[in-house]
């Protein structure tokens, strides 16, 4: 994987994306065939997520990827990335329940997560877990789905980075006050996948404890100019493995102290 | 800053046996509190305050020490350490189980205790390794204000605890009580704030304080330390050479 | 040589083997066709054999993921005997007293009415299980390596050795057992995680086996009776010793340290150990004492009769 890119045209790539994204038609991966490295990664992210604003997309927050140990010596990093909640691919929970079109993603995984609701602006570079919590409204439990528009998600760190970290779609459980002061290192999550356990995990799974993985993304924000402001939802990691999903199936996720959560794929 | 000959050579002491990470014995004449005050400042200008530490805050160690209040001393960010702790990095490192307040909104100098419990964003537990250039940690009240009130390194734990809290604190080293003392003996949270904001001219959301220990400061050596707190709470940690 | 001579027999190695702190070869490679009513005879007759009063039950076996790396097709039980329970503040757990111990998070309940099987249903279990603990167990089998089939391993007692158990807490202000997530750490790093529902899909159901397991036999699960529900990590070795804390979401924290000879003994084998010290930490602690006393073996006849 190259250091740097060379002769990257991030408006292209950008485009690329988009177009897979519109179309479902997934692309090689962008480090193979244009030598996209990290530096240019972030960029491309950005470009992409103007052009998705400027015909109508709304940011409604973040998502913080690559948080567990396993998926960090895959892809060679020590660090987790991030990217863009985009409010047209939020599909919101009625009373524990959703349906999600399985026809609008490419290659769609699930995964369970801690989602935080911000309540206070975060900024700094020495933002810590505590602050985090402090500066947080509420909890929720979260399915996200990650999807990728790299061909069978053959994905190198920049490539994912330049995806939207791999962004597919979330859905949430209801927003809890009482969860930000459950340990949430030690908060168990289970998945069931058509009455199969898929997912057995607990919190500290996510770079330790979901407070901490948003800490980073505060930092990490900050150098990048940005900051985590009032009303933003951050999606703090997977907790456990991405399942794959297809039509027809059904996730349900429970988790310590929340109702449970049943996502079907139409 | 416009100092005292004998404040000068006070900061120059600290600054140099902090740099050098070694004891110095007291000498030289007292400077008083807020001379003390001022050169602590003085050493950390510039720098990023992340919150304070309070001292001495039992009645009957300010009487022995002759005050009448807490001390306090800054919290830089490089002294939030994670685990594993290294000892090496300490001139006399002695521990004490905390608490520590991360402020959810700013408090300004003079607000009523009121005002100082709604900025209370949630409490945490923690553990204060104290440091401190004078040896045998023999100082005067301003020896030991010039010197960041002993301030080494900080453990906070991660879970949100909310007041009130009832209960104790207990410092475990390698399966052993070292240390333990009553949630009580902390004082009152919002009334700590309270004068600590107008001791430094208001404290902002996202601080941390720390409020004390309800126990004595304890020497420790490398192993696993674990603080019990209320509610069941933890917070491990290793500590090495 | 008779079936009881040879029962006894095999018990005596195993104790034998727990005492001189010797491992042994697995039972079944001198007696292939050992029955699991076999073991769980040697092990009733080991349990007699060393006379202590018994304080609860230990499940072994109860994730799916363990059985499949352990190549053993279903859960067993074991005996818990009053030197197990260790008070985690009364000093170190000496090293010298077992053989390769290894360490494993588990959530522990407390039945508090005879519950007699089988058909039992959750429900019912439920009803009669109010506390639970945040517990590490102890597991030191007498076998060398830890080579052993699921006969082996249920005569000798499910590798029974030592508990330490947290404060007790209500299982009314506690939510789903099965949500409960534990955190192992071993000397300040985190060694392994799991959760609730690794033991049989719910700690609850662990003792619903259990109770329904002993009814099938016409045993009751007593009354006063500790059960430690299954590990919900693997079995981490303690090697040279160390501090091993697991934290438990909603249960609080426990603690085991293992130290050297010589230093405070961890167990007391003249009381009740940690379950003293539990009872007295309760918020009930007169009625927990007296029932635990009732609890013990049932008196009379062939427990495994009706194998």
């Amino acid at each position: 994987m190259p250091e740097q890119s060379v002769g990257v045209d991030i408006e292209t790539l950008a485009r690329r994306l988009d177009e897979a994204w519109e179309n479902r038609e997934p692309i090689a991966p962008l480090t193979e065939s244009d030598g996209l490295a990290v530096d240019h990664s972030y960029a491309v992210q950005s470009r992409w997520t103007e052009m998705r604003l400027e015909r109508g997309e709304r940011i409604v927050g973040r998502k913080i990827g690559l948080t567990s140990p396993a998926m960090q010596e895959q892809m060679g990093v020590n660090e987790p990335d991030y990217g863009s909640l985009w409010a047209s691919r939020y599909f919101p929970a009625t009373v524990g329940r959703v349906e999600i079109p399985a026809d609008v993603f490419l290659q769609p995984r699930v995964e369970g997560e801690i989602a935080f609701l911000i309540g206070r602006p975060l900024e700094g570079t020495n933002v810590t877990p505590q602050e985090v919590l402090v500066a947080t409204e509420a909890l929720a439990v979260a399915v996200e789905v990650v999807d990728s528009r790299i061909e069978d998600w053959r994905i190198k760190l920049p490539d994912t980075i330049a995806d939207n970290a791999s962004y597919g779609g979330f859905t949430l459980g209801p927003w809890s006050r009482a969860l930000r002061e459950t340990d949430l290192r030690t908060l168990g999550m289970l998945i069931h996948q058509n009455g199969q356990p898929v997912v057995q995990a607990i919190g500290a799974a996510a770079l330790g404890s979901p407070a901490r993985a948003v800490a980073w993304l505060a930092n990490k924000l900050t150098s990048f100019g940005v900051r985590l402001e009032p009303g933003d939802i951050v999606l703090s990691g997977a907790l456990g493995r991405a399942t794959p999903a297809q039509k027809g199936d059904v996730f349900v996720l429970e988790a310590y102290g929340q109702p449970p959560l049943t996502v079907t794929f139409v | 800053m416009n100092i005292s000959e004998d404040a000068g050579a006070l900061l120059e002491r600290v600054r140099r046996a902090r740099e050098e990470r070694r004891t110095v014995r007291r000498a030289g004449a007292e400077v008083g509190l807020d001379a003390a005050y001022e050169i602590q400042a003085a050493l950390g200008e510039g720098r990023e305050i992340k919150g304070y530490k309070l001292g001495l805050i039992s009645a009957a160690k300010q009487e022995q020490m002759g005050i009448d209040s807490p001390i306090y001393g800054r919290v830089y960010p490089e002294m939030l350490l994670e685990s594993p702790v290294k000892l090496s990095g300490f001139i006399q490192p002695r521990l004490e189980p905390e608490l520590a307040v991360v402020l959810g909104g700013d408090l300004p100098p003079g607000a009523a205790p009121g005002a100082a419990s709604l900025a209370v964003g949630g409490l945490f537990l923690a553990i204060d390794f104290l440091d401190s250039i004078w040896e045998g940690y023999r100082f005067s009240i301003s020896d030991v204000v010039a010197d960041n009130t002993s301030g080494g390194g900080f453990l906070l734990g991660e879970r949100l605890l909310d007041v009130p809290l009832e209960g104790k604190l207990s410092l475990y080293l390698n399966g052993e009580l070292l240390t333990e003392g009553p949630l009580e003996a902390l004082g009152k949270v919002d009334e700590r704030l309270v004068w600590l904001a107008g001791e430094v001219g208001g404290l902002k959301a996202g601080q941390v304080v720390f409020l004390g220990s309800p126990a004595a400061a304890l020497e420790t050596r490398p192993g696993t330390l674990e603080l019990r707190g209320p509610e069941g709470s933890a917070l491990i940690a290793r500590i090495e050479e | 040589m008779s079936e009881t001579t040879k029962v006894e027999g095999l018990a005596r190695r195993l104790l034998a083997a727990e005492r001189a702190r010797t491992p042994i070869d697995p039972l079944t490679d001198e007696h292939p066709d050992l029955t699991l009513r076999d073991a769980y005879r040697i092990q009733e007759a080991a349990l007699e054999e060393r006379g202590e009063p018994c304080v609860g039950y230990k499940l072994g076996f109860t994730s799916e993921a363990m059985r499949r790396q352990m190549g053993i097709p279903g859960p067993n039980y074991g005996r818990l005997t009053r030197s197990m329970p260790v008070d985690a503040d009364s000093g170190p757990i000496p090293l010298s007293e077992l053989i390769h111990p290894r360490v494993e998070p588990e959530v522990a309940l407390l039945v508090e009415r005879d519950l007699a099987g089988p058909g039992l249903t959750r429900a019912e279990i439920h009803l009669a299980v109010r506390l639970a603990f945040a517990a590490l167990e102890v597991v030191d089998s007498r076998f060398r390596d830890y080579r052993f089939r699921l006969e082996d391993n249920t005569a000798d007692n499910s590798s029974a050795a030592r508990l330490v158990l947290g404060a007790p807490v209500d299982l009314s202000s506690a939510p789903d057992l099965r949500l409960v997530g534990a955190l192992l750490w071993k000397d300040g790093h985190v060694l392994d995680s799991g959760v609730g529902a690794n033991a049989m899909g719910d700690p609850l159901s662990a003792v619903v086996w259990l109770a329904n397991r002993l009814g099938e036999w016409g045993r009751a699960l007593e009354e006063g009776s500790i059960v430690l529900t299954g590990g919900l990590t693997r079995a981490h070795p303690v090697g040279e010793g160390g501090t091993f804390v697991a934290e438990f979401g909603g249960l609080g924290a426990v603690r085991a340290h293992f130290g050297e000879e010589g230093q405070h003994a961890g167990h007391k084998a003249d009381h009740d150990g940690g379950a003293h010290t539990r009872a007295e930490r309760g918020p009930d602690p007169a009625p927990l004492r007296s029932r635990r006393r009732r609890a013990g073996l049932p008196t009379g006849g062939d427990p495994h009769g009706h194998l």
